[in-house]
């Protein structure tokens, strides 16, 4: 029996929605634009009952924890804490800051309680931005998107059609429109994808990769 | 539709919660010495009341958290909302079932 070849063992990493296919589309006149986010790391985390002593110590590491409901905390270099639940938070970064992140988070809850998960490969990230957003979203999604009521920096988890969803509203993009960023579990990638572009038709889909 | 004010969310809609049924039932701690009956009654028998009732609410689209809630299910009308371990400030009787869950 032959040896088998010998191969060189590289871990193969593939984005949720790398199985659509997706191909950059602008046709002329597109008022909504849906991008795949690929290179996202999430992290959720969990702490308990004094709360404050490892929310201090987080801060001292460079993370703030949003505490009210539905708050975004920025921090540099693009990462993100958002609320999830009053002992819950999904902490977000550039995909390369991956190792990093997880050995600083945990020497700094060292000694407190807490559960950090890296999630990253659980999740789908899809950006849509532009005019009409809130109206493509709204029509799965139960949430009251109303500017005054879900402003940039706020974040809610809800429906959208069946699944789901993580909504974390944007800083608005160069031209003023409102950008929506939705977190869907992997499983539902296709099925979110595919969902908010039919909800885009009708005012003109742009697919940005 | 129907607005559900949750504790730590604020209002949403009711698709993103699930009823867990009723609130305030107290697990027995003599569980040794009960009857089949007692027991029946512990696992099986629950209040149906016209008129105020407490229900346990889960947020399961949301924060994912459970909460109570005294709900008249006549009119469908929410008298309150509350966090587990609270007691109920509507009501019949559910001061003294919330104690009781408390004390244990």
């Amino acid at each position: 029996m032959a040896e088998p070849a010998a191969t060189t063992q590289t871990p193969v990493r593939r984005a949720a929605l790398d199985a659509l296919g997706l191909t950059a589309a602008a046709p002329a006149g597109a008022q909504v634009t849906l991008r795949a986010l690929a290179d996202v790391c999430r992290l959720n985390l969990r702490l308990d009952a004094g709360i404050g002593a490892a929310v201090a110590a987080l801060a001292a590491a460079g993370w703030t924890l949003p505490t009210t409901a539905g708050g975004v905390a920025k921090a540099a270099d693009g990462r993100r804490a958002l609320w999830l639940g009053p002992d819950e938070w999904l902490l977000l970064a550039p995909l390369d800051a991956r190792e990093a992140m997880l050995s600083a988070l945990g020497s700094a809850l060292a000694g407190h309680h807490h559960a950090l998960v890296d999630l990253t490969d659980n999740y789908a990230g899809i950006e849509i931005a532009g005019r009409p957003a809130a109206d493509v979203l709204a029509k799965g999604c139960p949430l009251d998107l109303d500017e005054r009521a879900f402003p940039s920096g706020r974040v809610a988890q809800s429906l959208l059609g069946k699944a789901d969803m993580i909504l974390e509203r944007r800083p608005d993009g160069a031209d003023g429109v409102p950008v929506y960023q939705v977190t869907v579990r992997r499983s539902f990638a296709r099925y979110a994808w595919d969902w908010l572009a039919d909800g885009a038709l009708e005012f003109g889909l742009a697919v940005a990769v | 539709m129907m607005l559900i004010e949750c504790p730590w969310c604020g209002p949403r809609d009711q698709s993103e919660f699930r009823c867990g049924g009723e609130a305030h039932i107290v697990r027995p701690t003599d569980s040794e010495g009960m009857s089949d009956a007692e027991w029946a009654d512990y696992v099986f028998m629950r209040k149906n009341p016209k008129g105020i009732h407490h229900e346990r609410w889960f947020h399961a689209h949301g924060c994912r958290r459970w909460f109570n809630m005294t709900r008249d299910t006549v009119s469908d009308r929410i008298l309150a909302v509350y966090k587990v371990g609270e007691t109920s400030p509507v009501g019949d009787g559910a001061a003294a079932e919330a104690g009781a869950e408390a004390s244990k």
